[in-house]
């Protein structure tokens, strides 16, 4: 388990060693004893370092962005994929805002505010590509971050970042600076350039060329409630091989939903012969998933995910659910055919008509006496805690504590069970905001 | 990570904001005229700079421009304007303010830079209606330091004759050579005749700026801190200075010591 953890911080490392490695090469350019000589020439040292590294980063999570199943093994799985996406696409945005600030406020010191005023609007063409790259960059994170769009107008503003990128660029590999006193430096920028160009090309322009799709087709649809839809498909020509607990990224070909990617837990297990997900969607979706037609195409890019029962070193195991977190769970539990396993399953939700998966749990333990399940209602007992747990009779230090559901409950319960003592080596969470 | 990207947006808006409004209220001081504290005002020439006067410089060869009631002879900075001599040609011998506030434009107006402003002060020959105060093509100073004789430089100051130049526009450009290189960084005239040989980045770096403006090079390369005070021991004088020859002379041997900024100190007793 340690290792598994260790992996999952490989990608972590990796990203962040090659974003700061332009520094080394900048550092080789001049002195660092001169770089840092004057207040500012200190300001336009951070202002360069900022660029360099936000540019990297920003190439870099471009990457991270591709789904790639090679990614997963230096994550641990694919949704903490897109949680280090989201980490270092918000660092890499940062250092690039602070990088004009750095550059504006020499201009301010060594001349005047006006001056400095006059560099932010400037019209040389280099500075211009940045000045766009920036302000393009904004827009589109104010929109896909602080405007709510439905998932698919969301995906699309967030892809122009592309052109985000193809901007800064071109500032990069322009500008009057290191970059053009040191080839050395030039042609690593390059390199970062080419990198983050990889990704969009793969993902925008020509996708199909690159990634493989499964196709299957729709078999069943089964509204369970208002938001939530299990879909039930068949391969169109092999299926293909996932563990239960692991996601996929799917995509219908009906008007109906669009024909963007949405992520989605499979709830079948791997022995069954039909591949089921769970769909729950708010806002422009709600309730379209119900009308997909039998017959439907579908396409299947994956699986991902590494959250699995398996990969937790004890048999006695507590699954602690909350709302839509049981889908991996569903499947797991179908898939436990090893008599050593003791499971208790707790489905958290507000009141017992949001457990629409309840039926189908029952009817898995009543098949494995090794499972049981209970539900926590919050409006009759509160959110559960490790207190709760504990008051429940449960024993918290001799099992594997499995957790999946909204990130502050997966938090707060994280924090509860390692301030009693809990080791984190029992404590797996499924990580899972692909937004 | 929402909170950090709002934050960080924030504080960079937050910055731009008061950025311009302090450069902007900076700009409303600048723009009421101030007293011209020039050096070149140290020099009259007699010449009554009348808008006669003035219309017979028109042309790229003697450009004249009526700026803000001053005259300012911008010959030698046609070929440099970053917006092309084209658009300066036009306005030669006329009143230019607004075109030089505006840059020419009747729709966004565009103000020059602080920098330009700066540049600007540098080819002042006067005020209209009154004496040329500064050196013009036909009367200018025609001292000029006769660096290719250093032998010939007696050694005691006192028997140097006290001869002075003008450290105008016109006089700098005619040290253009490896032989006699003089050039400007940030409105101030160095002579790095004798450093060029050395220079990290190869003579041929700096034998394009001599008898020009090298600022925006020097300072937009990265250049040490060394390389600054390197520079200051080669200082001469500020543009429209009126120094010594005897100092120009100094600075033109090869044998100054570098790394030393004595020549700055002399050029101040220079003034007295």
């Amino acid at each position: 388990m340690l290792v598994q953890k260790m992996k999952g911080l490989s990608g972590w490392f990796i990203v962040g060693a090659l974003s700061v490695s332009p520094l080394f090469i900048w550092a080789t350019i001049q002195p660092l004893s001169e770089r840092f000589a004057t207040f500012t020439t200190t300001l336009t040292s951070i202002g360069q370092m900022l660029g360099l590294v936000g540019m990297a980063m920003f190439a870099l999570n471009l990457i991270l962005s591709t789904r790639h199943p090679i990614l997963e093994r230096f994550f641990n799985g694919m949704n903490r994929v897109y949680l280090a996406h989201h980490t270092f696409g918000a660092i890499a945005f940062s250092l690039l805002l602070f990088h004009p600030i750095f550059l504006a406020l020499k201009f301010a010191f060594v001349a005047s505010p006006r001056d400095a005023a006059l560099f932010l609007l400037s019209t040389n063409p280099p500075i211009l590509w940045g000045i766009f790259a920036l302000l393009s960059m904004m827009l589109f994170l104010v929109l896909t971050f602080f405007v709510s769009f439905a998932y698919d107008k969301w995906r699309i503003t967030h892809k122009f970042l592309a052109a985000s990128f193809i901007l800064a660029s071109i500032h990069t590999l322009i500008i009057y600076s290191d970059t053009q006193v040191s080839s050395l430096l030039y042609w690593y920028m390059v390199f970062f350039v080419v990198l983050g160009l990889i990704p969009i090309i793969y993902r925008t322009v020509a996708p199909k060329l690159f990634v493989s799709y499964i196709e299957y087709i729709v078999d069943e649809v089964r509204p369970m409630d208002e938001h939530t839809v299990e879909i039930f498909m068949k391969p169109v020509f092999k299926p293909f091989t996932y563990k239960a607990g692991q996601f996929i990224f799917i995509s219908f070909k009906t008007e109906i939903v669009g024909d963007e990617f949405h992520p989605f837990s499979i709830v079948s297990s791997p022995d069954e012969s039909r591949l089921a997900i769970a769909v729950k969607t708010l806002g422009d979706h709600t309730g379209k998933f119900k009308l997909i037609a039998k017959n439907t195409v579908a396409k299947i890019e994956g699986p991902f995910g590494v959250f699995s029962n398996e990969r937790a070193p004890g048999k006695n195991q507590l699954w602690i659910a909350g709302g839509i977190g049981i889908t991996p769970f569903i499947g797991m539990a179908k898939a436990i055919i090893d008599p050593a396993y003791r499971i208790k399953i707790y489905y958290c939700v507000t009141n017992k008509t949001e457990a629409v998966f309840l039926e189908e749990l029952i009817a898995v333990a009543q098949k494995n006496p090794n499972i049981t399940i209970a539900t926590f209602c919050s409006n009759e007992r509160g959110y559960i805690s490790a207190d709760a747990l504990q008051a429940m009779g449960e024993d918290i230090f001799a099992n594997e504590i499995l957790i999946c559901g909204p990130v502050p409950l997966m938090h707060s319960l994280k924090k509860q069970l390692t301030a009693k003592g809990v080791s984190r080596a029992h404590i797996h969470t499924e990580e899972f905001a692909l937004r | 990570m929402k909170k950090l990207t709002l934050i960080s947006l924030f504080i960079f808006w937050a910055f731009v904001t008061s950025l311009f409004t302090a450069g902007f209220a900076l700009q409303e001081k600048t723009n009421n005229p101030t007293p011209q504290n020039n050096p070149a005002q140290l020099i009259a020439q007699g010449a009554i700079l009348t808008k006669e006067e003035l219309a017979k410089h028109a042309s790229a060869s003697s450009c004249w421009l009526l700026i803000d009631k001053k005259i300012y002879d911008v010959t030698s900075y046609l070929n440099q304007h970053p917006g092309d001599a084209d658009t300066i040609l036009p306005t030669c011998g006329t009143d230019a303010t607004r075109a030089y506030s505006t840059k020419g434009r009747t729709t966004s107006p565009s103000p020059h830079s602080q920098n330009a402003h700066e540049l600007l002060k540098a080819y002042y020959i006067g005020d209209l209606g009154q004496e040329a105060i500064a050196v013009t093509p036909t009367a200018s100073p025609t001292t000029k330091p006769q660096s290719n004789t250093p032998a010939t430089q007696p050694t005691a100051p006192s028997t140097q004759p006290n001869t002075s130049v003008a450290l105008s526009i016109q006089e700098i450009a005619k040290h253009n050579t490896a032989q006699d290189c003089w050039m400007i960084v940030n409105n101030n005239v160095y002579n790095v005749t004798s450093y060029i040989p050395r220079h990290p980045g190869g003579a041929s770096k700096i034998l394009t700026y001599c008898g020009k403006d090298g600022g925006a090079v020097f300072e937009g390369l990265p250049h040490s801190t060394n390389a600054h005070q390197l520079l200051a021991s080669f200082f001469v004088g500020a543009v429209g200075q009126v120094v010594n020859t005897q100092t120009v002379q100094q600075t033109t041997s090869p044998t100054v010591p570098v790394g030393t900024s004595n020549n700055r100190g002399d050029d101040d007793e220079d003034d007295d």
